[in-house]
């Protein structure tokens, strides 16, 4: 089956068979990928382990006569540059440029600079596009250089500069985020006197301007730009993108949850690691949803206990920060992205089919999630039955945490509304999970309060 | 004479052949403001070359006796990064 997303370049395209990733070349392509091979710019590559693996097999695989067929190895999951927090969008940027760079050192260079084309093992960036490699002439422009800003740089620039999260945009823009729009957004003096945002954001947007307003000008014969100019333009983007930071926004709600004092005694949070300690243990799952995933803290526990990798959500991109650093300082097969549980990412892009929603993204075998059911549920007004539907729908078998109306976290959020949620109780909560689930170990973490469920969902 | 002339003429389309400009487009739009953009900074390493190859020439003058591997190794690189 061919990828819906895969349609951009000619040159060729991905397609699945027997849960098996090829990709159909061209001619051209192909001989493109030969001399990656044979210029030692491939093996280079791999050997930093920062491009994916392509192995040329027989053409059985594929309908189309005359295309020659690469394979790559399947990735256990693809995200998106809209779900990855500040950190990840500035790995995934800088490891664009590093391939870039390097790649020039072998006389070839990238044709494009899509976000989508690098993928996370863990917090690890991979570039998955062997087709964007072409050979590079003295004198060639840099293709990609307005899609590597609108999809790597403005996205940070927003969170950095203006301090704005982009995820919600880039999402609804899906190509990245528009130089005419960003150029509107940063201040004037750092427009004209920042060179990094004069050469990249301010000239490029005025040059658009005027060739849009006087369509009869004839362009300029380019110049070849020479190829310490087009090093001397990838490396000072370099050392600009890994200087840039989230502007200081204060910490969120949920980025000192792991000393969070007021949800859990000392005891109680003691029973909860050991809970899912022991869950993981018999479970040994391939790969847990963290639903709420939050700093990662019980993703960590998860992993500790045979739990191979997991893939956690959550909408709080401060947090998010924290679970980058804790994945990535304990090398931990941990992949924290933003989801907002109560709007996930949908099916979008062309036909609605180009990016893959979250639910056909599903590749758990188990999911937990924690102090996630009352956000839903109370902070959202989702019916209850409803959020457990969606919760077991995730995964076959997992941990769901109940917080009873008496918690002072409920009680924080109902201070300024009218209980309206008559329905929110253990027996409402347990009489919905066993609609669609056996409840395997409940675990009272104090009288009344709150309670872990371990389920294993009915077969369909 | 007419082998020199041939041979001239030959290395001065070779000279053209790599400076003129590229026309390997790719598939995707690099997008007016950007290629106006690299256009410019085309321009300005052009111009920065054409200086260094003069001021070489005017050094030159006063350092008949290096050899042109050590002033290769000398030149100061257009890239303040390198």
């Amino acid at each position: 089956m061919r990828s819906p997303g895969s349609f951009r370049d000619p040159s060729g395209y991905v397609f699945s068979s027997a849960d098996r990733i090829f990709r159909a070349v061209s001619d051209e392509a192909f001989h493109n990928f030969l001399a990656l091979k044979s210029s030692g710019a491939y093996e280079d590559l791999r050997g930093r382990n920062w491009i994916i693996a392509a192995e040329e097999v027989d053409g059985n695989h594929c309908d189309e006569p005359g295309r020659r067929i690469l394979e790559h190895p399947k990735l256990p999951f693809v995200s998106y540059p809209y779900e990855w927090p500040f950190s990840l969008l500035k790995r995934a940027a800088l490891l664009h440029l590093d391939i870039h760079l390097r790649a020039l050192d072998f006389d070839f260079t990238l044709s494009d600079a899509s976000a989508y084309n690098v993928q996370f093992l863990g917090v690890s960036p991979v570039f998955i596009d062997t087709l964007s490699f072409v050979p590079y002439r003295e004198g060639d422009y840099w293709a990609g250089q307005r899609q590597f800003v609108e999809q790597f740089i403005n996205p940070l620039l927003l969170r950095s500069l203006v301090g704005v999260s982009p995820n919600a945009w880039y999402r609804g823009a899906l190509e990245g985020l528009p130089t005419a729009d960003i150029v509107h957004l940063i201040g004037g003096f750092r427009r004209w006197f920042a060179p990094n945002v004069l050469t990249n954001i301010t000239l490029p947007y005025l040059l658009q301007s005027k060739a849009r307003h006087t369509p009869g000008l004839p362009l300029a014969k380019p110049k070849p730009l020479p190829k310490q100019a087009l090093l001397f333009i990838l490396r000072r983007l370099y050392r600009w993108i890994s200087r840039l930071q989230p502007k200081n926004v204060g910490p969120t709600d949920w980025q000192g949850y792991d000393d969070h004092s007021d949800s859990y005694a000392e005891d109680e949070g003691d029973k909860k690691r050991e809970f899912i300690a022991r869950f993981s243990l018999a479970v040994a799952p391939s790969c847990v949803w963290d639903m709420g995933c939050n700093t990662g803290n019980y993703s960590e526990i998860l992993l500790q206990n045979d739990a191979k990798s997991i893939i956690g959500f959550d909408s709080d991109l401060n947090a998010l920060e924290t679970a980058v650093v804790r994945a990535s300082s304990k090398r931990l097969q941990f992949l924290p992205l933003f989801s907002d549980a109560a709007n996930p990412t949908p099916e979008q892009g062309w036909a609605e089919t180009e990016r893959f929603g979250l639910r056909s993204r599903i590749n758990a075998d188990a999911v937990v999630a924690l102090a996630i059911v009352h956000h839903l549920a109370i902070g959202k007004n989702i019916p209850l039955p409803s959020v457990l539907d969606w919760l077991v729908s995730l995964a076959p078998q997992g941990v769901i945490e109940f917080v009873p109306k008496s918690d002072p976290m409920i009680q924080r959020m109902l201070r300024l509304r009218k209980d309206i949620f008559t329905e929110y109780d253990k027996e409402a909560f347990e009489r919905a999970l066993c609609r669609r689930a056996r409840i395997a170990r409940v675990l009272e973490l104090s009288p009344g309060g709150r309670t872990l469920y371990q389920y294993e969902r009915f077969a369909a | 004479m007419y082998k020199n002339l041939f041979g001239a003429a030959l290395a001065i389309l070779a000279c053209l052949a790599a400076l003129a400009p590229t026309n390997a487009y790719a598939y995707l739009d690099p997008g007016t403001g950007s290629f106006a953009l690299q256009g410019l900074i085309a321009g300005i390493a052009g111009a920065l070359i054409a200086i260094r190859a003069y001021w070489w020439r005017v050094g030159d003058l006063f350092r008949r006796s290096k050899t042109p591997s050590e002033i290769s190794s000398e030149r100061p690189l257009p890239n303040g990064d390198a």
